[in-house]
């Protein structure tokens, strides 16, 4: 992380050298190196000088870090629309069964077996998910090309699998679908000829359903309706509730994780905090190639006499990267170090240990130690160009820099800027300590006097380094609309179940003097109290789910000890009001069918 | 006794297949305050149809229905339903109520809809149970609807409609889906309801539930037939039975 790296074709490479301005400051080539026997790529690149970077096949993967972060949000879309298809289907079987309940207990009384009556549902399920199957498959050509095509493109595969995914897919979803509807008419084995003949609507059965009571409600008869539904049939509405969580949970993951990205909370991991970031590639190459620390100091200087000359006294300071070959245990390594200068190794956040104190003192990263064995107070041998030290390793950071494989030095360490291999932002903290408007407004200014547009505050710094946000904000735009398309459907589906299932009760509701808004209240209350329940769960998961599912993504990156920034408003108002609102208006608008159902339906009832 | 139901050239038409089925044929009669009527007929011939329309529950194709002075066959969906759920109480052969709420919660539930009903939800519940108590099923107040029999059932819903004092009470075959026994006692409340001044009109197959009755209308093929009154309760009920069947094996009963 920090930096930003590209894959390019070999067409795309050149075109890119042939811009003069682009070659001056190109300074390397990318090798590939094949590996054979007992060699290892550390012991490799420690005996070549001149390695800006190294690494195997898995760390050039988390290159991909943040393309993870998009495939799992997709794979997690994924499994949340399968559990709430399955939700779906179990309540459509449910319903289905119910609806035909007397049928099934006028069949099972003339004698056909059950494997039988399961059968035809069976079949008819069967025959559905095969339609779909087939629907879904054809589908799946076009739009997988399309994927493939862009992926392709971008990183130069290509899909040698033919079309056996698809059908993979299709026969999975068909098996899946099957499997799923036998277990769910089990119910049929269950229930006695006369128990389904009954129906379940007369006569003596069952156990107490009702628990809420007229007389304890202090609501219209509407929203008491609605609220002894829940109570009464809690099993039936936890699976709606357990879809809507889902999606809720689902959206304000992305929610979470796109906010934390896009706000100052990962800032530490990048290096100190501070009011101002400005990216200048200008002097950061020119400092590289020949000049000294020195040099580079008296640059911050001007830079903090120019700043105080404009009023806003400030301290300046970067991050220095340089490549040394270390010695641990006696094996060799190349790792990036970093130094700040005009900072302190004091002012940096450490995970476990102390702040190095000395110049032969350093702190790790949990991927360095784990590559090394190098635990605190284990001696690592780093060698700075004029001089080998002895360093004790005295703490533990997190970095996203270098994708966590970082060695943070003490500012007395020997370094020398003929190894540097990177110099970072340079940095301003204003000394009057202004507030947030008036550091933006001075961000401005500043954007203007060195004519640079990279000048930052701290969130946008972040947002820069890693480097995605406005694509995970697409993202998340886009996965919030597919959520809210399935909240629409499964919304859709399930009052029309309802109305289907309560056709007989509204109209005898009508019958004795309900109007068409009472009806449609109930049915409105029921699903929105149901939504506003999930929601709630849904808020209340958030934060532990998104830490749960995302931190181990950003563990990959480097970092597992940071601050989501969870926005209160957003977490719980905005989106979970947006699920029932979304649920509200959809069931006001599905429950208009009840229109179609009069009190003279009650002659219908059967 | 002023008329509580009027009914002028009442005409209801299906119209099935692009087939017109003329089902109520320029119906006119009426019906006094606290009036028990019986309405009578072969199957299809009307009387269900009849019901609904004079109860504004269906609509009709011409004619009037005028109800408590009120013109009812141009009322609005909103006034209608207020009007079932103030002025109108109705049981049905299936004893129908809402599965989640048990017997007392279904009889009170019309009344705490009502904004007609002053009475306080307490007070509207201590009338429920009156209601019960009177209709001898006090027993089952906290019950689900599917823990009781179907007369106690049909019971239950003569409470639910009767909560709100309705001026008229509607019943279709009340006592179809009964046995004799239960059929008995749901009839010995109907006409104790009458008694106590509640205008009835019901729809029944069973002459023996006629004859309880002041009045009865014999329909065929969507017309008033003839019309038997009993009204005279010195005459002997077993009397009244046989003179009703005589009346309707003439009619072709």
């Amino acid at each position: 992380m920090g930096n930003t790296r590209f894959f390019m074709s070999d067409e795309d490479y050149n075109e890119m050298l042939s811009d003069e301005s682009i070659r001056a400051y190109y300074q390397g080539e990318i090798g590939y190196v094949n590996l054979k026997g007992d060699a290892s790529l550390s012991d490799l690149s420690a005996n070549l000088s001149g390695i800006a970077f190294d690494g195997n096949k898995s760390t050039i993967k988390m290159c991909y870090a943040i393309d993870m972060i998009v495939a799992f949000l997709i794979i997690v879309l994924s499994v949340c629309l399968m559990i709430v298809s399955f939700v779906v289907l179990k309540f459509s079987i449910n319903f289905s069964i119910q609806e035909e309940y007397r049928e099934i207990g006028v069949m099972k009384a003339i004698g056909i077996k059950n494997a039988s009556i399961r059968g035809m549902y069976i079949s008819k399920y069967l025959a559905l998910s095969v339609i779909g199957a087939i629907l879904g498959f054809i589908f799946s050509i076009p739009f997988g090309n399309m994927l493939m095509k862009s992926v392709s493109d971008n990183m130069l595969l290509g899909n040698n699998l033919g079309l056996m995914p698809n059908l993979t897919g299709v026969v999975s979803v068909v098996i899946l679908t099957i499997a799923f509807a036998y277990s769910c008419t089990g119910k049929i084995e269950k229930a006695t000829p006369i128990d389904a003949i009954r129906s379940g609507q007369t006569g003596e059965r069952y156990k107490k359903k009702t628990i809420y009571r007229i007389g304890k409600s202090h609501a219209n008869s509407n929203l008491y309706m609605a609220l002894n539904d829940l109570l009464s049939s809690p099993k039936r509405f936890t699976t709606i509730i357990v879809s809507f969580c889902i999606c809720t949970l689902f959206l304000l993951i992305i929610v979470n994780t796109v906010e934390t990205m896009d706000s100052d909370k990962l800032v530490s991991t990048f290096g100190m905090r501070s009011d101002l970031y400005m990216t200048d590639v200008s002097a950061a190459m020119e400092y590289m190639n020949a000049h000294t620390r020195d040099d580079f100091k008296e640059y911050l200087a001007t830079c903090e006499r120019e700043l105080a000359d404009l009023g806003m006294p400030a301290t300046a300071y970067a991050e220095v990267q340089y490549k040394y070959e270390i010695n641990c245990d006696g094996k060799k390594y190349t790792y990036t170090c970093q130094q700040g200068i005009n900072t302190t190794s004091k002012g940096y956040i450490y995970t476990k240990g102390t702040a190095p104190s000395s110049k032969n003192e350093i702190a790790i990263t949990p991927q360095v130690s784990e590559k090394t064995g190098a635990k605190i107070g284990d001696v690592i041998t780093i060698d700075f160009g004029t001089e080998k030290l002895d360093c004790v390793v005295v703490a533990y950071f997190e970095t996203m820099n270098q994708l966590g494989e970082l060695i943070r030095l003490h500012e007395d360490a020997p370094t020398d800027f003929k190894y540097v291999s990177s110099i970072l932002q340079t940095q301003f903290n204003f000394t009057d300590n202004p507030d947030q408007k008036e550091i933006n407004r001075r961000r401005d200014e500043l954007k203007k006097y060195y004519d640079n547009e990279e000048v930052m505050n701290a969130s946008e710094y972040c947002a820069d380094s890693v480097g995605v946000v406005p694509v995970m904000q697409a993202v998340e735009r886009l996965l919030i609309g597919i959520t809210l398309v399935v909240i629409v459907f499964v919304t859709i589906l399930m009052e029309r179940s309802f109305i289907s299932d309560e056709k007989s009760q509204i109209a005898i509701l009508k019958a004795i003097g309900f109007r068409n808004r009472d009806v449609i209240s109930w049915q409105v209350y029921r699903l929105s109290i149901v939504a506003l329940t999930a929601a709630i769960l849904g808020g209340i998961l958030s934060y532990p789910m998104t830490k749960l599912c995302i931190t181990p993504i950003f563990g990959m990156m480097g970092t597992t000890d940071f601050e989501y920034n969870i926005v209160p408003w957003k977490v719980f108002l905005f989106y979970p009001g947006m699920v029932v609102v979304t649920t509200a208006i959809i069931a006001f608008i599905t429950a208009q069918y009840t229109r179609t159902i009069t009190s003279k339906d009650t002659a219908n009832i059967e | 006794m002023s008329k509580i139901i009027e009914v002028k050239d009442l005409c209801k038409t299906f119209v099935v297949n692009k087939r017109q089925n003329n089902v109520l044929k320029n119906v006119n009669f009426s019906v006094e305050e606290g009036e028990m009527i019986a309405i009578m007929g072969p199957s299809g011939s009307g009387k269900s149809t009849l019901l609904y329309s004079v109860s504004g529950m269906d609509n009709v194709t011409s004619g009037e229905v005028i109800f408590d002075g009120k013109v009812i066959t141009t009322m609005k969906e909103d006034e209608l339903a207020d009007l079932r759920l103030n002025d109108m109480g109705f049981i049905f052969q299936q004893m129908y109520m809402m599965k989640n709420l048990t017997i007392l919660d279904n009889i009170v539930l019309p009344a705490v809809q009502s904004k007609k009903n002053s009475m306080t939800k307490a007070e509207k519940i201590k009338s429920g149970e009156a209601l019960m108590h009177k209709l001898g099923i006090a027993e089952i107040a906290d019950n689900d609807i599917n823990e009781v029999s179907g007369g106690q059932l049909q019971r239950a819903c003569i409470c639910r409609s009767m909560i709100n004092s309705p001026r008229v009470l509607f019943a279709d075959e009340p006592t179809g889906a009964l046995n004799r026994a239960s059929s008995g006692e749901v009839m010995d409340e109907l006409v104790k309801l009458n008694a106590a001044g509640t205008t009835i009109m019901m729809v029944t197959h069973d002459a023996k539930v006629a004859a309880r009755c002041s009045k009865t209308f014999y329909i065929v093929d969507g017309n008033i037939e003839g019309e038997f009154d009993n009204s005279d309760k010195t005459v002997e009920s077993k009397d009244t039975e046989r003179r009703l069947n005589n009346w309707l094996m003439e009619l072709g009963w």
